[in-house]
Formats: C-alpha cells, structure tokens, sequence
C-alpha cells in the first residue's frame, strides 16, 4: 500500500463511508423534516414542469391582455384569482418557482465558488494573507447583506441577472467564515498531519484532505441559506430593483398587485405564501439536515 | 473593563474604514446618469460638467474620498440630490423614526419572543412546543413586507382598527425625536396614543422575524439548562416549578439569548427597508430605499456608514451587557 493511498484512507475517515440508510432514518424521524424536503421537492417539480401544470401558460410569462376576465377573484377557474389585465394568478406564481430556483442557485453557487476556496485558503495558510482575507470578510460582514445588496444594486440597472450579482456580493463572506472555522478545528487532525507529513503542498491539502470535510457543513449552510436568498431576492424584487414585469418574480409581483389594494387583495397575498411556503420547506429541510449530518454553524 | 472597552473601540475603526471605502468606491464607479437625471433634459454638457466639478467628482478617486472623510467628521456627508440638502442634516432627521420603529420591535419581540421560548422548552415535545415551533419557523421564512401588506389589508382597510401609513399626525415637542417618548416627557398624551396607533402595525411587521429568533434560541438555551444539577437540586428542594424556570434557569438562559439580541439589531435594520416601504413610514431607511432608486450616491455612502456604526455599536453594547448578565464572563485581552 502506497504513502497515499493511507492517508486518503485516513482523510475520508467517517465521510466515506457515510450511512445513507441511517441519515434517511434520522431524518424520517421528524416529520417536521418530512414536511420540508415534501416542500421542496414540490417547488423544484413546479418549477420544471411549469408549462404542463399550469392552466394559461401565455399568461405567466408574458404581457396577454384579456379584459373580458380581468380582476376576478378566486375561482374554480382562477384558483388565484386575475389581475388587473385579467392574466391567471396561479399560472404566474408557478412559473414565479422557476425564477426564484434559479436565483437561489446561482447566488448560492457565486457565494460558494468565492467563499469557500477564501475559506480554505485563509485557514490553511494562514499568516498575513488569512489575516488579511479574514479582515475584508468582516468588512463585508459589518452591514447586513440586504443593505449590502441594496447599494450594489444602485449601481446596476434592475434587472433579474444583476440582481444575483448584488446578492452574492454580501453573501460570500458567510461560507469564508464557515469554512475557516471548519478548517481550524480540521488542522489538527491526523490525516492533515499525516499528509503534512509526507509532503503533500498547501494546495492539495486544502482542496482534497480538508475540503471534503467540510461538505456536509456547507450542504446544511446552503439549504438554510437557499430560502434567504429567495426571501432577499424577492424582497429587493418587491423594491423595484430587480426582476421587472412581467417576469414573474414574486416579489415584483406583490409590487404589483399592492396598487390595487385593498379591493383586489388576492394580488399581492397570493405570491407572498409562495414565497412563505418555499423559503419554510428550505428552513425545515437545512434543520433537518443540520440533525442528520450533526453539525453546528456559526452563531448558535 | 476598561481596557476591554478601548480594545473593542480601536477594533471597530479598520472595520468602519473599509466599510466605507468599499461603499465609496462603489458609489464612485456608479454611471453618471443620476446627475443627468437631477439636471433635468435640458441640462447642456458644459452644465453636467460645472456641476460635476462644483461636487468634486472630477477629482481623482483617492482625493475625493479623503475629502469626503474629513467632511465625515465636521459633519458634512456631501449634497443630497433628492433633498438638495447636506446628506448628514438628512440622516439626522430621519434616524429617530427608524431608531423608534427598531426599539419598539425590539421591545416586542423580547416581550413576546422569551416567554414563548420558555413555554416551549419546558413543556418540550408537548403540543405547545410543536405550536410554537411551527409559529417561530415560519416567522422567520415570512417575507416581512408581505406581512406588512397583509396587516394592512386586515387591520387598517378591513377593520378600520389602525391607519394604512405614516407617522402619527399630532407631533409632540421634539426632545429625543423619538415620538412616544417626547409625548410621554412632555405629558401630551393625546399625541402619545396617535403616535401609537401609527406604529403598531410597522413595529408588529418589523419584529416578527426577530421574535422567531429569540422564541428559538431562548427555547434551546431552556433545553441546555433544564437538566443542569442546580435544577435537579432546586426541584428536589420543593421551589415552586414558576421560581425555578422564571428566576434561575431564565437568568442563565437569557445570557447566550442577549447574543442573538445583537445580532438581530442587523436583521432590525435591515428589514427596516422593507416595511418603511410599505408604510410610507419617514425614516432613514426609507430615505436609503429612495436613494437607491434615485441612484443619490452621497445618501447611499451615508446611510450605510451609519448602518456600520449603529450595527458595531450595538454589538459593543451586547459584548458589555453580557458580562452584568453573567459574571462568569471575564473581559480578557
């Protein structure tokens, strides 16, 4: 058996080896978990079949005009109701998922790609460069990310793609943070010390010792954090400042409908419980996950 | 104490400082339409550029920021495009409606937020807990200016019980600028329940999520206390179940609560954006959501060193309180 191959024997330790019946059994157990991954798993096949589920496809995406039906409320017909250009609510809140899917994605991704390499490095070498890469986190971190993205987004014009460059701006530092915790408590560990000691580089320590212990935090850290990407996306939405009509992005789309309060309620309320509904299944499902694979994050 | 105090200050400024040059520099590379946009159509290219020049943005980056710090100190925050006004006079009347509106929430979401988390993890697994738990859960994912819309649907336009928008009509001699207690201090009690009846509604939106927070941490804390020997010991000594959860294991619990407390103070200001938006409430964060779409750099560089500020302080303020709290903490170097 070659030097190598005995310390990724060591590195993978637990993780290779990880229990999927057991962590399956662990999560059936709270049925609170139960009811978010049924959540998700009902936005994410929402959003994939959007054209088939819904009644007016032509309506959720584009601008139809129909004053025939305009501003009608909940109906057989019109589980949520029209609005004011008589376009079906529910047609447009279904297809709103994909929207927020991608958002949530792809911030997540961003802030991923840049927080968690940061991360490592930080932890792994250490010195002046982690000091330093440590300092600009806080600096991101000193003012909350929805403010952060607020004045991000000033400088970009409203629309969905660079609303995702505003988000992931305040949200990288997060998983630095995270990473760098994981990879200080990692350190010491035998495995690194092992392959420290038979000379594996700075490099391949960080990314394939350390790295794939930190997974499981980083799985918990991004479902958590998915439904408040959503909520921060649909909030700068609901501000004007991102996705514009008629995307039917939800937040744009309680914009909208609150002009025509509080007559034609079913506007802007029926959006905000998908929003509700989403960002709770996410929130359940991270808990849920956070039991599973039995870590703690940051601030608890 | 004092030591630590000096420490954590000095701390906060390389923060504060970067803080701001990120902002600056992100303000500074923002298009220059927004004077266009202030000018007027008619404006000619040699008007842009004299006011350009008259607020400085033709000089080189570095000398427009460290103009703009040193103006930072003598209290100068540059010209407002929306107000015409220095961003600082701004900010200065405007803070108090907000910093109202965040202690009122803060205020509920304790009053509310602790008890709920106490109940819960006595009674854990019960079916109070599981309500509890459920309620707190989708506080937190509830997007705050949806339930400001939906609490205007029911409160004000239904029920006709409180007004839709704004900050109370009847003003009171300004003391503080924080309305409910002015009226208080100057005994005018008729502007003390207007004032009220205008912030009910933003404060409940405000402090929602907040309230979920501490609800669950405080439940969490109760948990870890719960099993400790004092209270085995407590309980075998006959003190009445209320004494032991409300004055020994609340007390402990409370101090690792005051840290999310802190925290929360961010998220405060934060979601402060969202409901002042929706009612119309004429604060710093609504005058910070006008400046985003105003593209007003000066008044996004100054509310948001004023967040910085107002979230460091805040935390220093925890970090003290904490030690009264728990005397078990030692302010080490």
């Amino acid at each position: 058996m070659s030097a190598e191959t005995v310390t990724n024997e060591v590195a993978k330790g637990s993780n290779s080896r990880f229990d999927y019946k057991r962590a399956w059994y662990k999560l059936k157990k709270s049925k609170l978990s139960l009811v978010g991954l049924f959540i998700v798993v009902g936005v994410i096949f929402m959003a994939i079949f959007a054209p088939w589920i819904v009644p007016y496809p032509a309506d959720a995406t584009g601008a139809t005009i129909a004053f025939d039906k305009m501003n009608q409320p909940p109906s057989l017909e019109h589980f949520f109701g029209t609005d004011e250009i008589g376009r079906d609510i529910f047609s447009r809140v279904v297809y709103g998922a994909r929207i927020s899917l991608m958002l949530g994605i792809l911030v997540l991704a961003i802030a991923i790609g840049i927080g968690v390499p940061l991360g490592l490095i930080a932890g792994i070498w250490g010195g002046k460069i982690g000091a330093l890469i440590m300092r600009i986190t806080d600096i991101f971190l000193a003012i909350p990310s929805l403010v952060l993205a607020l004045a991000v987004a000033a400088i970009l014009e409203p629309t969905l793609i660079n609303i995702m460059i505003a988000i992931s701006f305040g949200w990288w530092p997060w998983f630095t943070r995270l990473v760098y915790g994981e990879v200080l408590s990692l350190k010491d560990e035998q495995f690194v010390l092992a392959s420290e000691g038979l000379g594996a580089s700075k490099w391949r320590i960080a990314f394939i010792e350390v790295l794939p212990n930190c997974t499981s935090t980083i799985i918990v850290k991004a479902t958590l954090d998915m439904g408040f990407v959503i909520l921060t996306g649909a909030s700068l939405g609901f501000l004007g400042l991102g996705a514009q009509p008629p995307t039917p992005e939800w937040g744009t789309m309680i914009a909208e409908g609150r002009v025509y309060l509080p007559e034609m309620w079913w506007q802007a309320t029926f959006p905000g419980f998908a929003i509700l509904v989403t960002v709770l299944g996410f929130n359940l499902l991270g808990d849920g996950l956070r039991d599973v694979f039995d870590v703690r994050l940051d601030g608890e | 104490m004092k030591e630590f105090l000096i420490k954590r200050t000095l701390q906060m400024i390389p923060v504060l400082l970067g803080l701001s040059i990120l902002i600056f520099g992100l303000s500074r590379i923002m298009p220059g339409d927004s004077i266009r946009l202030k000018l007027g159509p008619e404006a000619t290219a040699e008007q842009i550029e004299a006011f350009e020049d008259s607020m400085g943005l033709n000089d080189p980056i570095v000398i427009q920021y460290v103009n703009y710090i040193k103006g930072v100190f003598t209290g100068d925050m540059g010209l407002s495009l929306q107000t015409d006004r220095n961003v600082a006079t701004d900010i200065v009347e405007t803070f108090p409606a907000t910093f109202e509106l965040m202690l009122v929430a803060m205020f509920l979401a304790i009053l509310i937020g602790v008890p709920l988390g106490v109940i819960s993890g006595v009674k854990k697994d019960k079916w109070q807990d599981h309500l509890t738990r459920v309620v707190s859960l989708s506080g937190i994912a509830l997007p705050k200016f949806w339930i400001a819309i939906i609490l205007q649907i029911i409160f004000a336009y239904w029920f006709s019980l409180l007004p839709v928008v704004g900050r109370g009509n009847i003003v009171p001699t300004e003391i503080t600028g924080l309305r409910l207690l002015d009226s208080l201090l100057t005994l005018n009690f008729e502007a003390f329940i207007n004032n009220l009846k205008h912030i009910i509604l933003p404060s409940i939106a405000l402090s929602i999520a907040t309230m979920a927070q501490i609800m669950r941490l405080t439940r969490s804390n109760m948990l870890d206390e719960l099993h400790k020997d004092y209270i085995v010991a407590s309980t075998s000594y006959g003190l009445p179940k209320f004494m032991i959860v409300y004055k020994y294991m609340l007390k402990n619990a409370f101090a690792s609560t005051l840290t999310i407390i802190g925290l929360s103070f961010g998220a405060l200001l934060g979601n402060a954006f969202l409901v002042e938006a929706v009612f119309g409430w004429p604060g710093m964060a609504q005058y910070g959501v006008q400046a985003v779409i105003y593209k007003d750099y000066n008044a996004i560089v100054g509310v948001t060193l004023v967040i910085g500020i107002v979230f460091a302080v805040t935390n220093l303020i925890v970090d003290i309180l904490y030690g009264f709290i728990d005397p078990r903490i030692k302010y080490d170097k």
